[in-house]
């Protein structure tokens, strides 16, 4: 019994290391494995690329055309029954037709309503009546609106007038 | 005289700062997927251009106006004298989508239904370029 290995650990003997067993095999060393994070970010930022490209981050705008009816406690629409009286200097009345805009009796191209609204702003209008008639397009309504709302003239009204096309005989 | 004072090696400190990075990115494709679920609202009309107005998303009651009595209601057929049943259960704004080339005279005409009074209206552009 003097050649048998021992398999007990000695008193004063590391519990890490590994038992001698007498065998002679080749004690595996622990090798240090360092992560490389670079292919992970790499992967990432592609597809970071790829859903920044392809989310649709707000494409409407909305565009307020009238404020809600006031309603009474049971749902009845309350009667609206006022006069406000303004100064004219404060109103401007803008008849919009298909070919262009008429304001203080002059014709102008729809190409000139950013410089019309600036000069609204300057004469501190706060009130507009656009006379619209029904064969505009909506696209020149919505431009109106929006340069409108930009200088800061919420006061808007529109007033139908009749179409400008007359019926053929 | 001379002291010859131990000469301090210059170790490099390294610091490690692609788990950062990683975890910024991964928090930015988290946003990006999260913003990007919601969806476009599928329609066959041209909408009016904007450029000014702030970007907004669509939400819902969208009433898309393609004719004066042909009116889908968040993509399905309504008829007219249905629409205040089914928006009463929504308190918000109606948001409309009208082409940009139908006639002004859709839209007025629209603002005085019956149906829509007491409904604050919005109509729906598109985010357009800056001339």
């Amino acid at each position: 019994m003097q050649g048998a290995p021992s398999m007990t650990r000695a008193p004063g003997q590391n519990p890490g290391r590994p038992i001698d067993r007498g065998l002679g095999l080749p004690v595996r060393r622990q090798r240090s494995v360092a992560f490389s994070m670079t292919a992970l970010a790499d992967v990432l930022f592609q597809l970071l690329i790829f859903f920044m490209l392809s989310s649709n981050l707000a494409a409407y705008s909305l565009l307020p055309l009238r404020s809600g009816a006031l309603r009474g406690e049971s749902g009845a629409e309350t009667p609206a029954a006022s006069t406000a009286i303004t100064e004219a200097s404060t109103t401007a009345i803008w008849t919009l037709n298909p070919d262009g805009i008429v304001a203080s009796g002059q014709r102008f191209g729809i190409d000139r309503l950013q410089a019309l609204a600036d000069a609204l702003a300057q004469r501190q209008t706060r009130h507009v009546l656009i006379i619209l008639r029904p064969d505009v397009p909506v696209q020149n309504v919505a431009t109106v609106l929006e340069l409108l709302s930009a200088q800061g003239i919420g006061s808007v009204q529109i007033a139908e007038a009749p179409s400008t096309r007359r019926a053929a005989p | 005289m001379s002291l010859r004072l131990p000469v301090s090696r210059g170790r490099r400190v390294q610091v490690d700062t692609s788990l950062a990075i990683v975890n910024i990115v991964l928090l930015l494709i988290f946003y990006f997927l999260l913003a990007g679920q919601d969806p476009k609202f599928e329609t066959r009309l041209e909408l009016a251009t904007t450029t000014a107005l702030k970007p907004d998303t669509l939400p819902s009651p969208v009433l898309e106006v393609l004719g004066p009595e042909d009116w889908r209601l968040d993509g399905r057929p309504i008829l007219p004298e249905a629409l205040p049943g089914a928006l009463a259960a929504s308190a918000g704004p109606l948001h409309l989508l009208l082409d940009r080339n139908a006639p002004a005279g859709l839209l007025v005409g629209l603002m005085r239904r019956p149906e829509l009074a007491g409904h604050e209206l919005r109509l729906v552009t598109v985010k357009g370029l800056e001339p």
